[in-house]
């Protein structure tokens, strides 16, 4: 069974994403930023790695470096519901940038996420 | 003033650059002075300390400065002595702070036995490069600023709104998500099912509303071409309604048909969006009628010569007429037909209200219109359409190029 690390601040998306993984036969692990996600990570590597971006603590370009550093070969997918409105920055073309696999803009359609996730199980 | 020379106080009246006349408190202003500390008459500023509006250590300091050049000028009788000149902040009396140069002299009066100082202000902004004003230097200086502040302002208001759409994106993800997960557990002859089916749909369309935003805010590259502005302006008002607070009632007044105009459709519901959030500030507290209007005008050559002189700009001919006006001040301002480069500080708009204009006029100069803003009437843009830029494009020729603007 192909396992999925969620990485979410947000405990609604978080369980949403974990109920939707379930019911297709994924096994789930939570997360609530990018250094907890790095524990749960280092002490059972997962498949695929769901990652938000604008989370507190540790955000998911940060992590996604710090994945990309201790764990070279983890499938990060990128999402956030972050926008470039202030011009700053394209959050998930950075991801890209720093090595996320792939990205997902939220609010997605499940079959959006489901097709992202297999891709990356299957790969 | 009677113990200040007449000649010297005439000069200083005409100086583009602000000029004090000041014991320790301040005794005279010139008129650009009275526009850098954003006062509208002498009696707010003259007879206040000269610390309030550059604080105390600088003012020490530059009348330390003016003591220096005096004993230079004492002591270099043949040669011109330097003018001392340093940096300093200028406090506004409405909250504004300025860089600015200052160079101080002492004069050789005294004021009830005190000596004097003529102080010389001259802000360090550049000029405004945005083009926005044609007004005195000192005016776009002051412009400058307040556009500065305005745009910090939006750039505020901007990571609160990206912050906002974060949150309503990562609820709409849940909303979605939950509500497609139930739709499988019900069959889809529960009605049950439809309600889920619903609250999905409002979610998409949720969804799509918080993308049209963003791609509203966000800054894309110009591109003219024909457009209905009637069409437009009903699409783009009916996506502002929502965020226009209920106290404040909407009519609409805009024609079936209009000619068309070359524009930038983003520009266009840019120009819209300030146009009526500016009205909409104006009544923000005390509620009223905000009325938009749309339709051509036909302007004649006897209309032309009719106005004011400064409106050669205009020829006679089809445009197409955008006034937005509301119950309460806005564009009550002056008397007559404004042409759009009679806007200025001494108009009294309000620091808000030119940084709106502004940019509306930055927008109808390079779509080749004219702003008007007339007594009671509002705003009003007239937007040269097809058939002026293009003769052979009349107003009975609308019907064919219609098809062309589905998309507009």
């Amino acid at each position: 069974m192909p396992s999925v690390l969620v990485i979410d601040d947000d405990e609604q998306v978080r369980r949403m994403i974990r109920d939707t993984l379930e019911a297709a036969g994924y096994g789930v692990e939570e997360a609530r930023n990018g250094a907890e996600g790095l524990e749960r990570y280092r002490a059972s590597p997962a498949d695929v790695v769901l990652m938000d971006i604008l989370m507190p603590d540790q955000d998911g370009l940060e992590s996604i470096l710090a994945f990309r550093q201790e764990f070279p070969s983890a499938r990060v997918i990128a999402m956030t519901g972050g926008s470039d409105l202030i011009g700053i920055m394209n959050f998930l073309e950075v991801a890209k940038m720093l090595g996320a696999r792939r990205t997902i803009q939220k609010p997605f359609e499940l079959e959006t996420l489901l097709a992202a996730v297999a891709a990356e199980a299957d790969a | 003033m009677e113990q200040a020379p007449l000649f010297l106080l005439a000069m200083a009246d005409q100086l583009a650059e602000g000029v004090l006349i000041a014991t320790e408190e301040v005794r005279y202003i010139n008129p650009s002075g009275l526009r850098l500390v954003g006062a509208d008459r002498p009696e707010q500023v003259v007879g206040r300390p000269l610390s309030m509006f550059f604080g105390r250590d600088t003012v020490c300091e530059l009348l330390e400065q003016a003591e220096g050049w005096r004993s230079q000028a004492r002591t270099e009788v043949r040669s011109t002595p330097i003018i001392p000149a340093m940096e300093g902040d200028l406090f506004g009396i409405d909250g504004r702070t300025m860089t600015v140069t200052l160079s101080a002299f002492p004069i050789a009066w005294a004021w009830e036995g005190a000596t004097a100082s003529l102080v010389l202000i001259k802000s360090n902004k550049k000029s405004d490069k945005s083009g926005a004003t044609d007004g005195h230097p000192v005016e776009r200086v002051v412009m400058a600023e307040a556009q500065r502040r305005a745009e910090s302002k939006m750039q505020t208001i901007g990571m609160l709104a990206a912050g906002i759409i974060h949150e309503v994106n990562n609820a709409l993800t849940a909303v979605l998500g939950y509500g497609q997960l139930a739709l499988r557990l019900i069959s889809s002859d529960n009605k049950a099912h439809q309600h889920i089916q619903q609250v999905i749909a409002a979610g998409r369309k949720s969804s799509e509303l918080v993308q049209r935003i963003l791609m509203f805010a966000r800054p894309g590259p110009e591109a003219k071409r024909p457009v209905l502005l009637h069409v437009l302006a009903k699409e783009f008002l009916a996506f502002l309604r929502p965020a226009i607070p209920c106290w404040i009632e909407v009519q609409e007044h805009i024609a079936d048909a209009t000619t068309p105009v070359e524009a930038d459709p983003g520009q266009i519901r840019q120009l819209l969006a300030g146009l009526i959030a500016d009205v909409v500030h104006a009544m923000r507290q005390t509620g009223g009628v905000l009325q938009v209007e749309l339709h051509d005008e036909e302007i004649s050559e006897d209309q032309v010569a009719g106005l004011n002189t400064s409106l050669t700009g205009i020829c006679a001919g089809r445009y197409v007429c955008l006034r937005v006006k509301d119950s309460g001040e806005v564009g009550k301002t002056k008397e007559g037909p404004l042409a759009s480069n009679e806007l200025s500080m001494s108009d009294r708009l309000g620091e808000e209200r030119i940084i709106g204009l502004s940019a509306v006029r930055s927008i109808v100069s390079a779509h080749g219109g004219h702003i008007l803003v007339e007594a009671g009437t509002g705003v009003s843009i007239l937007f040269p359409t097809m058939a002026i830029s293009s003769p052979s494009t009349g107003p009975e020729r609308q019907d064919p190029l219609t098809a062309a603007f589905e998309n507009c």
